[in-house]
């Protein structure tokens, strides 16, 4: 069925009506237990200032329920490694947002020039190719295009380009 | 338990690299995956989040600066964070980082996409960024650049014992006194004057423009256009100007400038484009300006937008 029309975003909503009951089933699966049905109303929320039709209604909510669920998640790891740090006294000065707010911008700088230089230090088309996709929003598919490579080379870039950031060892060649 | 840690992670790197593809559509099968083992759930989100985290980052940087490659892959992260941060100083206060460093070396400077930037070189040269774009540079030879994608707009101190230089592919443009915009296209490289005049040297043709002066240097030869000498920079104030220009050049200019991939339909190929375009209007009205003002369909595929024939009706 890869020749239906595009759905405009009513459409959007009325696709969202139907499959509610297995957003809220694929949310469960996704392990975020009874925070399911909030995770697929925030999703609902977002709809509201989606605009412009969707190309497959279907795929595009599930995407929407997963980046939803990620980041709850990330959420909720951030806030476990805070609460770890802060639970020594030491640690909790008077003006604790104030510094809370520069301890995060830090850590956000940190992370940036650690994933630069992991980046660079992989080099291209590596890097390139992860920029395009991630950063661009690009399909392997089109990339593969792109940069005139098999759709195999462009995953096995891609591969070597989240084992460097994420520091995997074993995925180094 | 080590060596079943590992594989782990590799399947859920596996999963990762192909449910992060926009195209993804085997959410019965990773759902599957997910649910066969505890550990599998655990290992994916983990990696999942601290992926994003890092995409998240790499988005916010309002300049990318590249640091140089130097050897020794176990020392680069803590150089390569006193690279940053020296390169920011050199962005930010011109010349100075170029006149204290002792052993020359290679850099590079690299904006996000949708964030433009301005360089002033060590000669006093100023250079304007658009969005994604690289410049890498040696502070060796200030004087000498390339340009290894994107948009940039350069305003040269000319120095007659001195050519100013800027490296684009195959394609080699030498300063006369200038003022010029240089950009990289899909199928070649773009020269507009905007004053002084600017060689150029590529594969199959050379030529000299002066101000108004446009050319697209192919690998056919080169195709040339004119326009006003004003409206060379004005992309920096968000307007684009055409006459009788490929709708293809047109959306990547656009793409560029809107920060998001745009693609034309085939059956639009032979289209041309004259007029001017603004790209700071409100993104909401973005959509509905360009598809009056180019007589296109602007359909919104999610991670970009695709231009085609309007429909008969």
């Amino acid at each position: 069925m890869s020749g239906s029309p595009d759905i405009p975003a009513a459409g959007l909503k009325a696709v969202f009506n139907e499959m509610r009951p297995a957003l809220i089933r694929r949310a469960q699966a996704m392990g975020v237990g009874g925070d399911a049905e909030d995770v697929v109303q925030d999703v609902w929320l977002k709809l509201q200032t989606t605009n412009g039709p969707v190309a497959s209604p279907h795929a595009y909510l599930l995407r929407m329920v997963y980046t939803a669920v990620l980041d709850r998640k990330r959420g909720a790891r951030r806030a476990a490694a805070r609460d770890a740090e802060w639970a020594t006294p030491a640690n909790l000065p008077q003006d604790s947002i104030a510094s809370a707010e520069a301890e995060r911008r830090l850590m956000a700088v940190q992370l940036l020039a650690k994933v630069e230089a992991r980046l660079s230090d992989l080099g291209d088309p590596a890097a390139a190719i992860f920029r395009r996709h991630r950063i661009d929003g690009l399909t392997q598919r089109r990339i593969a295009e792109e940069f005139g490579m098999g759709l195999s080379t462009v995953e096995k870039h891609l591969r070597r380009a989240y084992a460097a950031i994420l520091d995997l060892e074993g995925d180094r060649p | 338990m080590t060596i079943s840690e590992r594989n782990v992670d590799r399947e859920a790197l596996d999963w990762l690299v192909q449910v992060n593809d926009p195209g993804f559509d085997q959410w019965d099968a990773w759902d599957a995956w997910m649910a066969a083992d505890g550990r599998n759930a655990e290992a994916y989100w983990r990696l999942a989040g601290a992926e994003a985290d890092a995409v998240e980052a790499l988005k916010s940087a309002p300049v990318r600066i590249v640091a140089p490659r130097p050897g020794g892959i176990g020392r680069l992260p803590r150089r390569s964070l006193a690279a940053v941060a020296a390169a920011l100083a050199a962005v930010a206060i011109g010349g100075v980082w170029f006149a204290n460093s002792q052993r020359a070396q290679p850099w590079t400077v690299e904006t996000a996409p949708g964030e433009q930037h301005t360089l002033t070189l060590a000669d006093g040269s100023v250079v304007s960024l658009d969005g994604d774009t690289r410049l890498a540079m040696d502070r060796r030879k200030p004087r000498d650049v390339r340009l290894e994608g994107g948009r940039a707009l350069f305003t040269v101190v000319h120095d007659d014992a001195h050519p100013f230089v800027v490296v684009v592919g195959q394609t080699t443009l030498t300063d006369l006194g200038t003022v010029f915009d240089v950009t990289q296209l899909q199928d070649g490289v773009r020269v507009s004057v905007s004053e002084g005049s600017v060689r150029v040297d590529a594969p199959a043709d050379t030529a000299t423009l002066n101000p108004g002066d446009s050319v697209i240097a192919t690998p056919r030869g080169l195709d040339r256009r004119t326009l006003s000498p004003d409206d060379v920079a004005a992309w920096r104030e968000g307007r684009l100007t055409y006459a009788d220009e490929a709708l293809g050049v047109v959306a990547q200019d656009l793409a560029r400038a809107l920060n998001r991939p745009i693609t034309v339909s085939p059956a639009l190929s032979g289209r041309r484009f004259s007029g001017s375009l603004t790209t700071r209007a409100a993104p909401e009205d973005q959509r509905g300006r360009l598809s009056r003002l180019l007589d296109v369909s602007v359909v919104d595929e999610g991670a970009g937008w695709r231009l085609e024939p309007r429909p008969a009706s």
